[in-house]
C-alpha cells in the first residue's frame, strides 16, 4: 500500500534537527535518505516480543572510521551521514538503527546509505538476543572476527 | 595479575554480570585468556556446556583493537572477549 498525501503544507523532517543535519541545509544538498532498522515480529510461534542489542560502543566507533575512510575512497562526491544505534532491550515495533545520509544528488545519498548499512552488518561487534513470549531468550548465533569477511564495504 | 575481563553477546549467559575478574599476566596470549575464562566459570558453577566452542571462535580485544593470537594482551588495556557478531 502507498499512502500519499499532496498538498502545499511544508513537509516535517523532524530527524533533520535530531541528527544534526540541518547545518547542512544551505550547502547544496538535494537529497536525504533515511533508512530505519525495525525490530520484526515474525510469523512463528512463541512470538517474538522483544530484541536486545548488546554492543562494544569503543569498537563500534573504531569500526565506524575504517568504514568511513573506505567509503570516502569509494564515494569521492561530497556526502554526510548520521547513525543512531540503540542498545539495550528494543520492543517489537520500535526501530534499533537509524541511518541518515544527505548528498547534492540522490544517488550518492542511496548508496552511502545502504553501504553504511552493510558495513554495520557485516562488522560491528553488535549481538543480538530474542525475547520470545512464553521467556524463552535466545542469543543469535553470528560472524566470527577469527574469520576473513565475506565482502568488503 | 588481576585483570578486568568485559564479556558480550552469548558470552553473558555463562558470565551472569557480563564482566569477571582473571589471573593474567601481561605476557597471556589470547588463547590463555580464554583458557582462564572456562577456569572461571567452572569455579563458580556456572554452566559450561558450550562455552569452549564458542570461545574458540572468539576474539580478544585490548581497548578499542582485536589483538593476534600470537599477540600478548600487554599491561592496562580493558579486555574483551568477542563472540561472533551479529551486526546491527
Amino acid at each position: 500500500m502507498i499512502t500519499l498525501h499532496v498538498g502545499q503544507a511544508p513537509l516535517d523532517l523532524p530527524v533533520l534537527e535530531s541528527f544534526g543535519l540541518e547545518k547542512y541545509g544551505d550547502d547544496g544538498v538535494g537529497a536525504l535518505v533515511i533508512f530505519a532498522g525495525v525490530v520484526r515480529r515474525a510469523s512463528q510461534s512463541p512470538a517474538l516480543t522483544a530484541m536486545t542489542y548488546d554492543g562494544h560502543p569503543r569498537l563500534i566507533a573504531r569500526g565506524f572510521e575504517r568504514l568511513e575512510h573506505a567509503l570516502r575512497e569509494q564515494q569521492p562526491a561530497a556526502w554526510n551521514a548520521s547513525v543512531q544505534f540503540r542498545l539495550g532491550r528494543v520492543p517489537v515495533g520500535a526501530a534499533s538503527l537509524i541511518i541518515a545520509t544527505i548528498s547534492a544528488h540522490r544517488p550518492a545519498a542511496y548508496e552511502m546509505n545502504r553501504a553504511i548499512l552493510e558495513g554495520i552488518k557485516l562488522y560491528s561487534p553488535i549481538w543480538k538476543c530474542e525475547h520470545f513470549e512464553d521467556g524463552q531468550n535466545t542469543w543469535l548465533d553470528g560472524r566470527s572476527l577469527r574469520e576473513p569477511p565475506r565482502e568488503t564495504p | 595479575m588481576t585483570r578486568s575481563v568485559e564479556v558480550f553477546g552469548t558470552l553473558r549467559s555463562f558470565i551472569f554480570d557480563g564482566e569477571c575478574r582473571l589471573q593474567l599476566a601481561d605476557s597471556a596470549l589470547p588463547e590463555e585468556v580464554r583458557e582462564a575464562l572456562v577456569a572461571f566459570a567452572r569455579a563458580r558453577e556456572h554452566v559450561t556446556s558450550g562455552l569452549r566452542a564458542i570461545l574458540d571462535r572468539s576474539v580478544i580485544a585490548a581497548d578499542d583493537r582485536i589483538l593476534r593470537e600470537d599477540e600478548p594482551i600487554g599491561n592496562g588495556a580493558i579486555l574483551a572477549i568477542l563472540p561472533p557478531v551479529c551486526g546491527g
